[in-house]
């Protein structure tokens, strides 16, 4: 726009005894907030959504491959180690059975265990015969009677 | 392409974008730059009708802050706010015309749209002062060159006339007052 030299001129013949110019001036700067602030709305909407559908698909899916628990690698490998089995009272007294077996070493899930008191153990045995023996260097061990493997009629 | 893509922003450019993005300072600024030039291209549009021109003026600008986009020369920013300017003077002219369409009838008057809605229409409304700057009479078209065109203070125009201030503002509003007052009759017997 080339000024002319009669603009200022021009501008106050017009402007001459009213305000108009201030007042709509007002009126646009009003317009301008309002739009301004209905751009702030909308953006603040489509971001409370973005989410609401990001929380609703995570709930949704299943997890994936890469989020699958691993198992735990093969801690060691132990050859030519044997296996024994004794029955007590049975015809099979001693099953021995060779090869290969696998230690494996896994993660101690905190909230996996439960400790109890020696009485909580009896009480979960129910009819079945139990019972706990302690060595002099601290250790214990919890023997219990196999009811199915016992002889019926043993020969005396 | 890669020439525009290189080109810097251009004034107009930076102005309108800083508009878009809901920039008060921008607006003013926008305001004061356009106002008085689409009052002009309004008052000759209705020909001299004062509260038509100022109702469309206002509904430009608000079409304009609702539609306002990036442009980069003044040329295509002029024609796209004469083209706001147009409509909304088109849409309050019909409105008036339903109120006055009774009386239209009554009277046997026709309430004609403008025929000439060239965008560089406002530049007759200058025209208009100049010619009527020309006829008023030497010593009042000296007082408004001094003020407007040397831009002296009217403390210094009072020096000089051997005056007091007052008496030199009550004459310049006389004669704004008696310039807008050709003016607009002139632009109604268009």
């Amino acid at each position: 726009m080339n000024p002319h030299a009669h603009d200022p001129l021009m501008r106050d013949v017009l402007s001459e005894g009213s305000d108009f110019e201030t007042s709509s001036l007002d009126l646009t700067l009003q317009e301008v907030r309002r739009r301004r602030g209905r751009r702030r709305q909308r953006t603040a909407i489509l971001g409370v959504i973005a989410v609401a559908i990001l929380t609703f698909a995570c709930l949704v899916r299943e997890p994936n491959q890469s989020e699958r628990r691993m198992a735990p690698d093969v801690a060691v490998t132990s050859p030519s180690v044997a296996l024994v089995h004794t029955t007590v009272g049975s015809l099979e007294i001693v099953h021995t059975m060779t090869g290969d077996f696998s230690v494996i070493d896994t993660p101690v899930v905190a909230s996996s265990a439960l400790e109890i008191a020696d009485e909580q153990l009896f009480s979960l045995l129910g009819e079945r015969t139990g019972a706990i023996v302690r060595s002099k260097n601290g250790r214990a061990a919890f023997l219990l009677v196999d009811t199915d493997q016992r002889p019926e009629s043993r020969p005396h | 392409m890669q020439d525009e893509l290189c080109a810097p922003p251009t004034p107009v450019g930076v102005l309108t974008a800083r508009m878009k993005c809901g920039d008060e300072g921008a607006w003013r600024e926008f305001h004061g730059r356009y106002f008085q030039r689409l009052l002009s291209y309004l008052l000759v549009l209705s020909r001299g009708q004062e509260d038509t021109a100022r109702d469309a003026l206002q509904a430009t600008m608000i079409r304009a802050v609702r539609h306002i986009r990036r442009f980069e020369t003044e040329d295509a920013l002029w024609k796209w706010l004469a083209v706001l300017a147009r409509t909304a003077f088109l849409d309050e002219v019909r409105r008036r015309r339903r109120y006055r369409s009774m009386l239209d009838r009554l009277f046997h008057r026709e309430s004609a749209l403008p025929a000439d809605l060239d965008p560089f229409a406002g530049d007759r409304l200058m025209a208009l002062l100049e010619s009527n700057l020309a006829s008023l009479p030497e010593k009042d078209r000296a007082l408004l060159e001094q003020k407007y065109i040397a831009r002296e203070s009217v403390r210094a125009i009072a020096g000089v006339a051997g005056t007091t201030e007052k008496a030199v503002e009550s004459r310049l509003v006389r004669l704004r007052r008696q310039l807008r007052t050709l003016m607009l009759d002139q632009l109604n017997k268009l």
